[in-house]
């Protein structure tokens, strides 16, 4: 019994080590399960919520392009599509035996459903029908309840009621390539369109509003259980552009006949572009949707370049519309109006001669009667005497030889030669022969059919330097009004631009030759004029030629531009402005080899100058709103 | 229930008055929180095995009155009726488990169930409670006036179980049956310096079994390094207590069930601590903590060494098991194929822990007076 008593004695002692350390086991699960919780539970938590928290993006509409008036030419379309999701209906067939009541569908098309059905998962929405009309969509939401497992989504595309006709200042959205992918996850949707050329590219972040985005809870198979928490994104603000669609649709046709070439129309007082063209054009719309390789190929093989803006990318020897600047820096360089020069058609510098394009010459002529009838020789002399650098700054004030900055994607700066650019860039000195092809604005001089219309413009608004821009001004800026020296009952508006510093008197000797060119029964482009009162126009033709004329040629008669293949035909170019006496619109038209500058620009231009002033847009309100603020 | 008067003399009378009902209670609550966990898990892993959702989940509710029916009824034994159950179930069980080796299909590389009319039963998990009453007996018997050479034979009986475990293989069911034997041994009055030894090969077991078995190798490397091997099952372990929070999703709410294969029956603790809170799952701790705590204390005052030790036996088997399913799930040690008794989803497990528990009630029953001997 005394070893009983030990035994159990020890049995006690042990089963309570026995207990405490079971006790001391269990304790440490409660423990770990606190640290689990409470010291690594925010690590974990975050984990598990990026597993079972899903943030979806909500991309924003697109903000519309309109032009002045607020006429849409960008906007977004809903595309309304029929889903069936599998999983909300018992039998698939039926529902789209069903449907086929109020949509034709075909059979083939209903097998290709099925089989869709049986291959995706069942919560899937398989895409039953597309591009459905509203009708249509309002009939299946009607019948819903007969209708299981069906349901509508809608998808925005961007679309351009207009198509080509400004298709170059719009541009066209695309799908996001690698190169623009710059971390926002917005670009990484799956169907985001950015803008790729054109306002829509230049204003692409306004238009695109910022994302929204909403949390989604999912499931382990990464299906939606529901929507724990939405911001509403930013839609993308709207676009009013300085376009009139209306001129723009009509300087778009006018230039539809001919092959390739370029319009564009500015208000001489603010800059604004109101109408800019260029042929042949494209259909933005199909950017959209994307191109197939061949559609791309056959667009960018074109060697008409129906995708480039020829207008701002185009760059042109100016020819004879270069001769306002050489006149001008002749003027500032204390050569007079009335510098006279005898033209026999031919003007001699060392052993070289270089033609007038009259071959019997045009015989004695002061300045006006030089621009007037565009005579070659005259400029080769007034070139001779000021010099290519007095020359090249003078069309650099007047925005040649760099980007003017309008607010447009790709602008080219074209060229402006002189002593120190030809050293730099072709190493060579200049030649004095160079000077006198430079004076008519052939030779490495480059324009772009925009600075021909700035130059213009800047001419006509009394040498102030305009810069174009495509975005419609917030307000109009009323123009200063100054009082002429010394009082009196006249008064300028001059526009809200510097001054270039060029004396009234030297512009007013460029503008009366301008007129003459087109008022004056003699004047190069007569044939064009506006002869409505008050609409009159002032302008200047050029022509200038891709290829050289050779002495034989010359020897034997030169060849006329419809004899030659169309590569080497001349570049067709005409400036001008009106109304003369109070000048509104600047026009410049470049069609490439078109032939001659009054034959083939001049009547597109003399139409655009006065289906300007007839619809007369810049003086003209845009809407309610800007009208009050001009009051103010 | 309580329509038993004091003074009842019936089976069931006497049965009500003298069971733990503390302990019967217990057991209850956590067949209980089983069903719902089994209700909340199962079909998850039902659907991924391509089963009817709820075809699991039957199963197990068709065994919960077989179970209940068991532990009630071994409850109402004697002592000495209880000997005899375990050393039936101990030599059919060992037999069973014999057999596995010969006929039983390889599952997850072991050899481990054999199927009985469409049921696959795991012979094994009846051998530990049934083990642990013999094992009780045999030590108890070194002590009785026979003098039974009690010691010798628990022994050799205890290396025929562990060898027969051993060949399976299955090491968590053979470290889970010597920490049992040790523990009644220990308690039966080990020489202090015989437990030293005794703890000293043990430790020189399991290093012999990382050497020798690969898949143990891998086990206790992927504990010790997280990271160096897939630790997939233990990370979303714990992701789930960490999602649960204090207060759980709910039930039914919970993840990772959908992921993990062995959601219902190895790492149920972690769909409870996800679905059901921390708090709960302390609950769930403590509840078998009482059994324990329960059974011990009532050991305490028992004067039958057999009862002393085949419930002390039950108890530890009981208690061990459960803390190395949940020590598992929370990444305390390395994951070993073991279920939480009663919540677990799985028949044997199910029934053997109704059987050993029954056991267990019988054994802690009041009896006045010495009581039966050997």
């Amino acid at each position: 019994m005394q070893q009983d008593k030990e035994l159990y004695r020890t049995f006690s002692r042990r089963a309570a080590i026995l207990l405490g350390t079971q006790a001391v086991l269990f304790g440490a699960l409660g423990a770990r399960m606190y640290y689990l919780q409470v010291v690594e539970g925010d690590r974990y938590s975050l984990l598990a919520e990026e597993n079972r928290i899903n943030l979806r993006l909500l991309p924003p509409p697109r903000g519309r392009i309109l032009d002045r008036f607020g006429v849409p030419l960008a906007t977004n379309d809903q595309n309304y599509r029929v889903v069936v999701v599998a999983e909300q209906t018992d039998d698939v067939a039926q529902t789209l035996a069903a449907l086929g009541r109020l949509v034709p569908l075909d059979p083939e098309e209903r097998q290709r459903i099925l089989k869709e059905v049986g291959k995706k998962r069942a919560f899937v929405p398989i895409t039953v029908k597309e591009n459905l009309d509203w009708p249509v969509v309002a009939s299946i939401e009607v019948n819903t309840p007969d209708l299981p497992g069906l349901s509508i989504e809608s998808e925005r595309s961007r679309n351009y009621p207009f198509g080509g006709l400004a298709a170059h200042v719009l541009g066209y959205v695309g799908s996001v390539a690698e190169a623009d992918l710059t971390g926002d996850p917005l670009l990484e949707l799956p169907g985001f369109r950015i803008g790729k050329s054109g306002a829509e590219k230049q204003y692409d972040l306004a238009l695109r509003g910022s994302a929204g985005n909403s949390q989604v809870e999912v499931n382990a198979v990464g299906r939606v259980i529901r929507e724990l928490a939405r911001v509403e994104g930013q839609p993308g603000a709207d676009l009013y552009v300085s376009l009139d669609m209306a001129l723009q649709n009509f300087v778009q046709q006018r230039l539809a006949a001919q092959l390739s070439g370029s319009a564009v129309l500015l208000d001489v007082m603010t800059g604004e572009i109101l109408a800019m063209a260029s042929t042949p054009t494209f259909d933005p719309s199909v950017f959209d949707r994307g191109l197939t390789s061949a559609e791309w190929q056959g667009l960018v093989g074109d060697k008409l370049k129906p995708l480039s803006n020829k207008a701002l990318i185009g760059q042109y020897a100016p020819g004879s519309t270069f001769k306002m600047m050489v006149a001008l820096a002749g003027l500032e360089a204390g050569i007079g109006a009335e510098h006279s020069v005898y033209c026999p058609g031919v003007m001699a510098l060392g052993n070289a001669r270089f033609h007038c394009w009259k071959k019997g010459g045009h015989g004695t002529l002061d300045m006006i009667g030089g621009l007037r009838h565009s005579c070659d020789v005259y400029f080769y002399d007034l070139a001779r005497r000021v010099g290519i650098d007095a020359i090249a700054a003078m069309s650099r004030r007047f925005g040649f030889g760099s980007p003017l900055g309008i607010d447009m994607p790709g602008e080219r700066g074209g060229v402006i030669p002189d002593r120190a650019w030809k050293q730099a860039t072709l190493g060579d000195i200049w030649h004095p022969g160079e000077t006198l092809v430079a004076g008519i604005g052939q030779g490495f001089i480059q324009t772009t059919p925009l600075q021909l219309a700035v130059m213009t413009a800047r001419i006509a608004n009394g040498g102030y330097g305009v810069i174009p821009h495509i975005r419609r001004d917030g307000e109009f800026r009323a123009s200063r009004i100054v009082g002429r020296d010394g009082g009196g009952a006249g008064s300028v508006t001059v526009p809200p631009y510097p001054s270039l510093g060029i004396a009234p008197e030297h512009l007013g000797v460029v503008i009366e030759g301008m007129n003459q060119v087109s008022n004056n029964p003699r004047g190069t482009a007569y044939r064009v004029r506006i002869d409505t009162p008050g609409f009159e126009l002032a302008g200047k033709t050029g022509t200038a030629q891709v290829r050289r004329i050779t002495m034989s040629e010359r020897a034997t008669g030169v060849r006329k531009n419809e004899d030659l293949p169309w590569e080497q035909r001349d570049h067709a170019l005409f400036v001008g402005f009106a109304p003369v006496h109070a000048p509104r619109y600047a026009v410049s038209v470049v069609i490439e080899h078109g032939g001659g500058g009054s034959a083939v620009a001049g009547p597109i231009a003399r139409d655009v100058l006065l289906e300007a002033q007839l619809r007369d847009p810049v003086r003209r309100r845009p809407d309610a709103t800007l009208a009050h603020r001009d009051v103010g | 229930m309580t329509s038993f008067a004091r003074n009842d003399r019936s089976l069931l009378g006497r049965w009500w008055w003298t069971v733990d009902r503390w302990t019967l209670a217990t057991i209850g609550l956590l067949i209980g929180i089983g069903a719902m966990m089994i209700l909340a898990a199962s079909p998850a892993v039902a659907n991924r095995i391509n089963l009817d959702s709820f075809s699991l989940a039957r199963h197990h509710f068709v065994l919960i009155p077989v179970a209940v029916a068991l532990m009630l009824g071994a409850s109402l034994l004697s002592p000495r009726q209880i000997r005899r159950l375990a050393l039936l179930g101990f030599v059919g069980s060992v037999g069973l488990t014999a057999l596995t080796l010969v006929f039983g299909p390889e599952i997850k590389g072991a050899t481990r169930w054999l199927d009985i009319g469409g049921f696959s039963l795991q012979p094994s998990e009846f051998v530990k409670p049934c083990f642990a009453v013999v094992a009780g007996w045999m030590f108890a018997a070194q002590h009785g006036r026979q003098r039974m050479p009690g010691n010798a034979i628990s022994i050799l009986l205890y290396m025929l179980v562990v060898g027969i475990l051993l060949l399976q293989p299955d090491l968590g069911m053979t470290v889970l049956v010597s920490c049992t034997w040790f523990a009644q041994f220990f308690l039966a009055g080990l020489p202090i310096i015989w437990v030293l030894l005794l703890a000293t090969a043990a430790a020189v077991a399991i290093v012999g079994a990382y050497f020798t078995f690969a898949h143990v190798a891998e086990r206790i490397d992927g504990f010790l390094h997280p990271g160096s091997t897939d630790s997939y099952q233990i990370d979303r372990s714990l992701e789930a207590f960490a999602n649960g929070g204090l207060w759980g999703r709910g039930p039914g709410e919970g993840t990772v069930k959908l992921v993990l294969p062995d959601a219902h029956a190895d790492f149920v603790f972690a769909v409870a601590g996800e679905e059901l809170g921390i708090i709960a799952c302390i609950l769930i701790v403590g509840l078998f903590l009482l059994v324990i705590g329960r059974g011990t204390t009532r050991l305490m005052q028992e004067r039958n060494l057999f009862v002393m030790l085949a419930a002390a036996g039950l108890l530890v088997t009981f208690g061990l098991q459960a803390f190395v399913n949940m020590a598992s799930s929370l990444h305390l040690m390395p994951t070993k194929g073991m279920t939480l008794p009663f919540i677990s989803y799985g028949g044997s497990s199910l029934l053997a822990s109704a059987l050993g528990m029954g056991m267990l009630l019988a054994l802690t029953r009041k009896r006045f007076g010495p009581g039966e001997d050997a």
